[in-house]
């Protein structure tokens, strides 16, 4: 089943009076189960490709479909909706919110989408002892180490079941261990069945995925799909010359 | 200022010059409503002053001045600074009975110094000297008569035979010819100010309807108007003994007396207006202290960067101070500008009455300590902000709500409401507390204005608060002392009409515990004439009494204790059984000064009654059955040709003086209300500004921008609601306190009214306040771009 597909995307907006083509033109499939690597370096556009997916933008031209629905012309309130019912995202510098627990964190997209809370807080205890986060459940976030936190926002991404888990540098903010350890989670979401797609500058981090999408200037320079990106460890092994 | 605190300085105006004009429009509504009341209430203490400087009232009558006495001979006597003679003619307003003395004078004769009788005009304008068919009446007369500007005033006249019938029989028919005169102005006379019951208005005739109808018209007096010099009363009633034997002085119409008159009431609304003022200022002072440690906690974002680039504490201060400091500073010039151009509301009451002018009035002491001060403080609390906002302490770990983990079945949007509008502790000023204390101090200063409302309106109708215990009273109708025998007590027990009577004898000189005061003493015509208690009970035998709180607590004594009381030698102990309220008549008196005896209970001290010329007074208490009319009841007693009349409850002057200040604290509520609107709305839209981060984060995961507004919503609730709470108990308090307060001060009873309503209505309209102040970071809520938002941050 395709969870994502993207044709002819562009994006231009404005900074400070000037137009910023982030987008130049973007094609991409992503089938269900597939774990994805959006590389490149800063301003090619990855985050904006992200955000789109996501329904926190709207594209400039072309065209996304999410899990079979299209995310053009929806308002922002049919957005919200499908991105309850099918998206997670994890933020590289967690986005949690700080009045909450670590229970409750978790548990409110799922009370957002429907769920009643008991049955939310069962889920979330459940993502919370599979995360190693359960005996933290009624900490609050601000007393948890950088991995952690980062694992706690993957929890509370995972709470609705998401079709596909969007991850914006989610080891940008963590040390190298808090980073393993945070790759390790996604790639045994993967084993699972867990469609992702990774957004990151790192080579090491998009090494982790199999599958990976190269990007400069606004365009998808490579893309392992189309057998000339090859996996992922394999691309980055030979971005970097190995 | 060095240049790196400027170019910081710089920065920051570029910044935040949006939340710093808010700070501005703070600053100025505070001063200039303070101010405002400022020069109002000084305004209102000189008006008495200013009315007698514009009106040019005499300082004394002279009465029975002889025909050959002018106003030259008069101005060379000693201390006189201006005199002015009138004739007083034969004439009466038509349809006004000619026992009603209506006096209408006319200059006969040029005067001395500058003239008299130049009382503000309210509508149209001065009759001219040389008409005789114009004349200007005060307002209290044009509203007797029912006459406006353009009008005609018809006047009986008696001939000169006439005239001198007049003087002596008091009844004579009109045999003059009818004047009309056209009423081409209507002036602000003394009486017309009120203060002083039965004064009489004078309506001055131009001289040239003396002229032309001096032969036809009678004269009935002379007088002369006097100006005089300050203590020289004596020396003029000297030289006038020597220069008209047989004219008399009265000054009991003097500016002094007008003055004195006016003084109590004006003082009462100049001491009123200064209260608010105060009252006002400091809440302001709060508010917008608030406001700049609001605007100083988001410039604190960069402060840890300066640090780290070795900037100056000093220049880190200053960089938050100078901006808050400055936008604060013009927003007191602003509010100084905007109190002149508020000056023509000011000042209010009897004060408005009397003040001649209404216009722009620029108070330069005002305007110059009022703005010093103002600035001053500003600049003050934007240091002390900037301060607090640059020291460098450790975040606290923010500790979950338990309030929201309890919230089951609560929608997401609600609880997410309530946690943005929590404190997030540590370092962070937060706006939650400025909201939460402007909606306490609404809450209270709306609520204590409500209580002074209805505790004052109250007052005015329900004469127990004012120590009328039953309905009615049969008293003189000249001295309130009724006559011996002028009331049969026989025909007052057999009236069917009456529940109750009992004679009672006001002002018997006692002494309570060795120290003088007055006595009540009660004789029962009929059934139980009840007074007004504040504790215990009635009088049931003669050893009890009942004593006013004051004279109670003066006799350091206790409802229970044994007090002696004297009248003359005559000493006995009583017990007492209880604190009463004394009536309190309209023309003063003291309901806490006092003894109140039963008949027989006096009599133990010898006393008989009051005689003619005792000091105390008789009248009847009349107490009516359910469903009996008080006008029946007068019109079977009340007799104008033996002085009998019945008088029913009037409130005291001074409740009525607090009619006066009726409006202060409805004005300090609206300001305290808009000040509440204004730190909630700028609180709600900080906390959104500030919270865009998890108002993105929570877009992020699905809530639409409906919840987005019903999170803004929550918090904008949450943050009044225990604010409401406790408003409510403090206002309550605080009215009540104000009002005893009041009533101590004019020495009525402190029985405060609390509207049941307003316990609930102003919370609640509060809360529909705090809404109306959410629409707009409601609306910037849902417009939130949450990809933007978490890209920039």
């Amino acid at each position: 089943m395709t969870v994502v597909e993207a044709s002819g995307v562009r994006k231009t907006y404005e900074s400070e009076g000037v137009p910023v083509r982030a987008l130049r033109g973007v094609d991409l499939v992503l089938e269900d189960g597939e774990f994805v690597a959006v590389m490149g370096p800063s301003g090619c556009g990855k985050s904006t490709l992200l955000n789109l997916i996501a329904g926190l933008d709207t594209p400039s031209d072309g065209q996304i479909t999410l899990a079979g629905q299209s995310l053009v012309g929806k308002d922002e309130n049919e957005l919200a909706r499908i991105r309850r019912a099918h998206i997670g995202i994890v933020f590289q510098f967690f986005n949690l919110l700080e009045g909450m627990s670590v229970l409750e964190n978790v548990t409110l997209p799922a009370v957002i989408a429907g769920s009643s809370r008991k049955q939310a807080e069962s889920r979330a205890r459940d993502l919370l002892d599979l995360l190693g986060l359960a005996d933290k459940a009624k900490s609050a976030p601000g007393v948890l180490s950088g991995g952690q936190r980062q694992r706690l926002a993957i929890a509370r991404a995972l709470a609705n079941e998401p079709t596909l888990l969007l991850a914006d540098e989610p080891t940008g903010a963590l040390d190298t261990a808090g980073g393993m350890e945070v790759l390790e989670l996604f790639r045994r979401l993967h084993r699972e069945g867990q469609a992702i797609m990774l957004v990151t500058h790192d080579k090491d981090v998009a090494a982790a995925a199999d599958r990976l999408v190269l990007m400069r200037d606004g365009r998808i320079e490579s893309d392992g799909a189309d057998g000339d990106g090859g996996d992922a460890a394999a691309s980055t092994r030979t971005l970097a010359g190995g | 200022m060095s240049d790196g605190l400027r170019l910081l300085v710089g920065n920051e105006l570029r910044r935040r010059w949006r939340a710093l004009l808010m700070v501005a429009l703070l600053a100025a509504l505070v001063t200039g409503a303070v101010l405002t009341c400022a020069a109002g209430a000084r305004r209102a203490h000189r008006a008495p002053a200013r009315y007698l400087a514009a009106a040019a009232e005499p300082d004394a009558f002279v009465l029975g001045l002889p025909a050959d006495t002018g106003a030259a001979d008069l101005a060379r006597l000693p201390g006189v600074r201006g005199a002015a003679t009138y004739t007083l003619l034969a004439t009466q307003p038509h349809g006004v009975g000619a026992s009603d003395f209506f006096p209408l004078f006319a200059p006969d004769g040029p005067g001395a110094g500058r003239p008299f009788f130049t009382e503000p005009v309210v509508h149209g304008r001065r009759p001219d000297p040389a008409r005789a068919d114009e004349i200007a009446l005060g307002e209290a007369t044009a509203r007797r008569l029912h006459l406006g500007v353009g009008d005609r005033l018809r006047l009986d006249t008696w001939s000169a035979a006439a005239a001198a019938r007049l003087q002596d029989a008091g009844d004579v028919a009109p045999d003059g010819p009818p004047l009309s005169l056209r009423v081409v102005g209507i002036l602000r006379q003394a009486t017309d100010l009120g203060g002083r019951e039965g004064d009489v208005a004078i309506t001055p005739l131009t001289p040239a309807v003396l002229e032309r109808h001096r032969g036809s018209i009678g004269l009935l007096d002379r007088v002369a108007l006097v100006r005089l010099a300050p203590g020289a009363s004596e020396r003029f009633a000297a030289g006038l003994r020597d220069l008209a034997p047989g004219a008399s002085v009265d000054g009991s119409f003097g500016a002094s007396q007008i003055e004195a008159a006016l003084r109590p009431p004006s003082d009462v609304v100049s001491t009123g207006l200064w209260a608010l003022a105060a009252a006002m200022a400091v809440s302001g002072l709060v508010a917008v202290g608030l406001a700049l440690a609001r605007a100083a906690a988001a410039a604190q974002g960069d402060d840890a960067a300066l640090r780290a680039l070795a900037v100056r504490r000093a220049d880190r201060i200053g960089r938050i101070a100078v901006p808050g400091a400055l936008f604060a500073a013009g927003g007191v010039v602003a509010g100084a500008a905007a109190s002149v151009l508020a000056s023509p509301t000011m000042p209010v009451g009897q004060a408005r009455l009397a003040d001649p002018r209404h216009g722009v009035v620029a108070d330069p002491f005002v305007l110059a300590a009022g703005a010093a001060l103002g600035a001053v403080g500003v600049a003050a609390l934007a240091v002390f902000a900037a301060v607090q906002a640059t020291r460098s302490r450790r975040p606290a770990p923010v500790r979950p709500s338990a309030l929201e983990s309890r919230l089951t079945g609560v929608p997401p949007a609600v609880t997410a409401g309530l946690l943005l509008a929590r404190r997030r502790g540590g370092r962070e000023v937060t706006p939650a507390r400025a909201a939460a204390a402007a909606s306490v101090a609404a809450v209270v200063g709306v609520l204590a204005a409500v209580v002074f409302a209805a505790s004052s309106s109250q007052l005015l109708v329900q004469p127990r608060l004012y120590g009328w215990g039953w309905d009615a009273a049969i008293t003189g109708t000249e001295t309130s002392d009724l006559d011996d025998g002028a009331v049969d007590p026989e025909r007052v027990r057999g009236d069917a009409d009456l529940a109750a009577a009992a004679l009672i004898s006001e002002g018997v000189g006692l002494t309570a515990g060795g120290r003088p005061t007055t006595g009540l003493v009660v004789t029962p015509l009929k059934g139980d004439s009840r007074l007004v208690l504040l504790a215990g009970r009635q009088l049931a035998s003669a050893d009890d009494a009942l004593f006013g709180s004051a004279t109670l607590r003066a006799a350091g004594a206790r409802v229970g204790d044994t007090v002696s009381i004297g009248l003359g030698e005559s000493t006995a102990p009583f017990h007492v059984v209880g604190e009463a309220v004394f009536p309190v008549r309209s023309d003063g008196g003291s309901s806490s000064e006092g003894v109140a005896l039963s008949g027989d209970g006096a009599r133990r001290l010898g006393f008989a009654g009051c005689g003619p010329d005792d000091e105390c007074s008789d009248n009847v208490a009349l107490t009516l059955r359910p469903r009996a009319s008080l006008a029946r009841v007068s019109a079977r007693y009340a007799d104008p040709g033996n002085r009998v009349g019945v008088r029913a409850p009037a409130p005291p002057a001074q409740a009525e003086r607090l009619r006066q200040v009726r409006l202060v604290p409805w004005l300090l509520a609206g300001f305290l209300v808009v000040v509440a609107v204004l730190s909630l709305g700028h609180a709600v839209a900080t906390a959104v500004r500030r919270r865009r981060h998890e108002l993105a984060v929570l877009r992020c995961l699905g809530f639409t921008a409906r919840q987005l507004r019903t999170v803004v919503s929550t918090q904008a609730l949450a943050l009044v609601l225990g604010s409401c709470t406790i408003g409510v108990l403090l206002g309550v308090v605080a009215g009540r306190a104000v009002w005893a307060l009041v009533t101590g001060a004019i020495d009525l009873p402190p029985v405060a009214s609390i509207p049941a309503v307003a316990l609930l209505g102003i919370p609640l309209a509060v809360l529909a306040l705090a809404q109306v102040a959410a629409v707009p970071p409601r609306r910037a809520a849902a417009r939130l771009d949450p990809a933007e938002v978490l890209r920039r941050d």
